[in-house]
């Protein structure tokens, strides 16, 4: 992509994870910059592939097929990001759970054969009614042995959907082969909602990110100034309705309810990870567990944004207790 | 716990990501089945009484979600019926004997409170209990094909315009989210004119279930005997046809195809193999295949237009020339012009407007939500309490069930053959 400047803008998006994925960056040696987007490209396959929880050839497929009958030896990678989930399990007082997602879906009994759509995956019977006694979820209830490389389940209620963290967690993929290739200066989205920064906008000391408003077009709410630094909004908003419905997306493990409130969090941190598990957790904490995750994360920013109608809302500052910056009606 | 009914609706509507049913009802005329925004109520005025004939594997699929919508939609399985007695054992336990058992589905057909039957017999005998059905006065929900002969698939069809009983034939995919948003996005423009369609459906097995006994082979390996059923073409086929049909908004004006046994040679009839063309008037083709000796490709309809692509079974839209997101495309142009501004791109989540060169997009987000095997029930319960067949379902039905027969007649004499005009409707 060239410019009318001496900058040589070089973009590409393709669909990753059921969302868009951005990278963008600028002044790379051409034949350099294929080799990074055929990496970038193949390493979200391998990693949307190795675990997706609907793709039956995926890791995690086969752990949540057998992980309760017996332990499952799987690899290095899978036993460090699961050991990673428990870290943050009890860092947000639980709130970030990757056992949760077999309860959000449900789903039809095996297809048969005839008439049916053979592309499908056969899945476990996962009514709602099944898990109305939500303790039979967490994900202390996945246990890992270190020494065998093995994971198994303590019930059978129990899968594994790293639908919250496998943005962040292919974020961090990406932002560290960048750093070790010295690619300096980069914006990496996906969706929008999980954005990693390296360096500057070319004509700036930071990124300049602005975040919309949720339900109207217009001038951004609040800018983001990221150098180095990682984004992540969790909330409900229009494009969650268009998609989940008014019962909202984010699910509360402790209540056993979607969190319908028409509000955003956005976190910015050094991590892409942290922020993608922190702002989901933020969004379903009460203040008091807001405030102890908080003092665990120490992100650099955390914003709320809370809508009343589509004229009003309320920014506030939750790294300041909870400062109201802006209130507009 | 009838509320779900309105649920189930909601969620489908919600899945296809519209505001209403009003644009989906012109390019899916059936879907109006669903504009009543009644929940049924719980009186006994209302209930529908529904036997089901055919308890094997497909009747059975369809019971599992009648039997729950015994709860949610105010319906009753009244009946059960099978000539294979394992089958409709099997069938009664499963409903703890609520309903009655017969071997003779004319027993069912005489009683009166009956409203509805379940057709998921072997295809041979669709035709003689649907017509029986509609002219006992009952209303009949008949599993695809719709019959096994053109003559017969007329005669049913003109059985349930003379006594104006709904006939409705099991194309599910007219429920499913995923196609009905893809016929909006055909029809409005999104993937330009279809120049092409091509389909195909691969399996590799033998299609064949265990035996008792030796002497039940073609009871229960009906489909492999052109006695019973056309093979590959009635069982699958037929699916894909009604979907070519349905994105063009119109049926072929000719057929020509070839199959041929060539991996199964087990004492089969049916052809373990074909590849057919269909051509529309207006030059445009559908091309179909069907195996089952390979299931690497397993099954696609690829719906080709001069502006895009939707690949619909996996629930895929590829642009030819996919535009760039809005907000990152302010934002090159002002790195390419020298400007620092913030650029509002941060929200939650990005809804699929715009599509990928690499990947694709999704058609529908909520592609996972398999709702479409219990909508076309309560579509079908939905038509019942209305006292109106779903406008334009049957013809679906019907004119896939003529194309297929065609196709598998085409093959077997070789020929390109066209409508013969005794069964135009």
């Amino acid at each position: 992509m060239k410019s009318s400047s001496s900058i040589v803008i070089q973009y590409f998006n393709c669909s990753s994870m059921g969302t868009r994925f951005d990278f963008l960056t600028y002044g790379l040696d051409e034949g350099f910059y294929l080799s990074v987007k055929t990496f970038i490209i193949n390493e979200l396959e391998r990693i949307e592939h190795k675990f997706s929880r609907y793709d039956e050839k995926s890791e995690i497929f086969r752990i949540n097929k057998l992980a309760f009958t017996e332990p499952v030896t799987t690899d290095s990678e899978t036993i460090a990001l699961l050991n990673l989930c428990k870290a943050y399990y009890l860092k947000t007082n639980k709130l970030f759970d990757i056992t949760v997602g077999n309860f959000t879906n449900i789903k039809d009994e095996t297809f048969q054969n005839e008439g049916g759509n053979d592309k499908k995956t056969s899945s476990s019977s996962s009514k709602v009614s099944d898990f109305e006694n939500t303790s039979v979820l967490g994900t202390d209830k996945i246990i890992i042995d270190l020494k065998d490389s093995t994971v198994r389940f303590l019930n059978p209620m129990l899968s594994i959907d790293f639908g919250g963290i496998g943005k962040g967690y292919a974020l961090e993929k990406i932002k560290h082969y960048c750093t070790e290739n010295r690619i300096s200066n980069a914006l990496i989205s996906f969706g929008d909602s999980s954005i990693t920064t390296l360096g500057s906008h070319p004509h700036g000391d930071y990124w300049p990110i602005g975040m919309q408003h949720a339900f109207s077009v217009g001038l951004p709410l609040h800018t983001f100034r990221l150098n180095d630094s990682c984004m992540s909004t969790s909330g409900n908003s229009p494009n969650n309705r268009l998609k989940f419905g008014t019962n909202g997306h984010i699910f509360n493990p402790q209540t056993g309810e979607f969190q319908k409130e028409s509000k955003t969090i956005t976190v910015v941190t050094n991590s892409p990870i942290d922020a993608e598990v922190l702002s989901t957790s933020l969004f379903i904490a009460g203040n008091n567990d807001k405030a102890e995750i908080l003092s665990r994360f120490n992100p650099i920013e955390s914003i709320e944004i809370s809508y009343n109608q589509i004229n009003e809302h309320k920014i506030i500052d939750l790294n300041h207790e909870f400062t109201i910056i802006v209130k507009k009606e | 716990m009838l509320q779900e009914t309105d649920n189930s609706r909601r969620e489908f509507i919600k899945a296809m990501g519209l505001g209403g049913l009003g644009l989906v009802t012109l390019s899916s005329p059936w879907m109006s089945v669903f504009a009543e925004n009644k929940t049924a109520s719980k009186g006994a005025s209302d209930k529908v009484r529904i036997a089901v004939i055919g308890t094997g594997s497909r009747g059975s699929y369809h019971l599992s979600y009648l039997k729950a919508m015994e709860e949610t939609d105010n319906i009753k399985i009244v009946a059960l019926c099978d000539n294979y007695e394992p089958h409709l054992k099997e069938a009664m336990k499963y409903l703890n004997g609520s309903a009655k058992g017969y071997s003779d589905y004319r027993k069912v057909l005489e009683l009166k409170d009956l409203d509805c039957v379940l057709i998921a017999t072997p295809l041979h005998q669709h035709a003689h209990i649907a017509v029986d059905a509609l002219n006992a006065g009952k209303h009949v929900f008949c599993e695809k094909t719709m019959a096994k002969t053109l003559p017969e698939c007329k005669l049913m069809y003109d059985t349930a315009k003379q006594t104006g009983k709904i006939l409705q034939i099991g194309h599910q995919r007219c429920f499913k989210p995923t196609y009905i948003k893809a016929i909006e996005y055909i029809r409005s423009g999104k993937i330009g004119k279809v120049n092409q369609i091509r389909a195909y459906w691969h399996r590799n097995n033998d299609w064949r279930r265990p035996l008792p006994s030796p002497e039940l082979e073609r009871q229960i390996n009906w489909r492999l005997y052109n006695e019973y059923s056309c093979g590959l073409m009635t069982e699958l086929a037929s699916h894909q046809i009604q979907v070519a049909n349905w994105v063009l908004g119109k049926t072929p004006v000719s057929v020509m195809g070839t199959g041929s046994i060539n991996y199964w040679k087990d004492g089969r009839e049916v052809y373990d193999n074909v590849a057919l063309v269909y051509s529309y008037s207006d030059g445009t083709k559908f091309i179909y295949d069907s195996m089952i000796s390979n299931k690497f490709y397993g099954l696609e309809e690829q719906i080709m237009g001069d502006k895009g692509t939707l690949e619909l079974e996996t629930n895929k839209m590829y642009n030819e020339n996919p535009p760039q997101p809005a907000g990152i495309l302010q934002l090159v142009n002002d790195m390419e012009k020298g400007l620092f501004n913030t650029i509002p791109i941060a929200g939650t989540s990005w809804v699929p407007e715009t599509a990928s060169n690499y990947k694709g997009d999704y058609i529908s987000l909520d592609d996972k939500i398999d709702v479409e095997g219990k909508l076309q029930l309560i579509g079908l319960i939905n038509s019942i309490r209305q006292n109106k067949p779903i406008p334009q379902l049957l013809e679906q039905g019907y004119h896939a069930a003529i194309w297929t027969l065609l196709g598998q007649q085409a093959i077997d004499e070789q020929k390109i053959l066209t409508l013969p005009k005794e069964f135009s409707i």
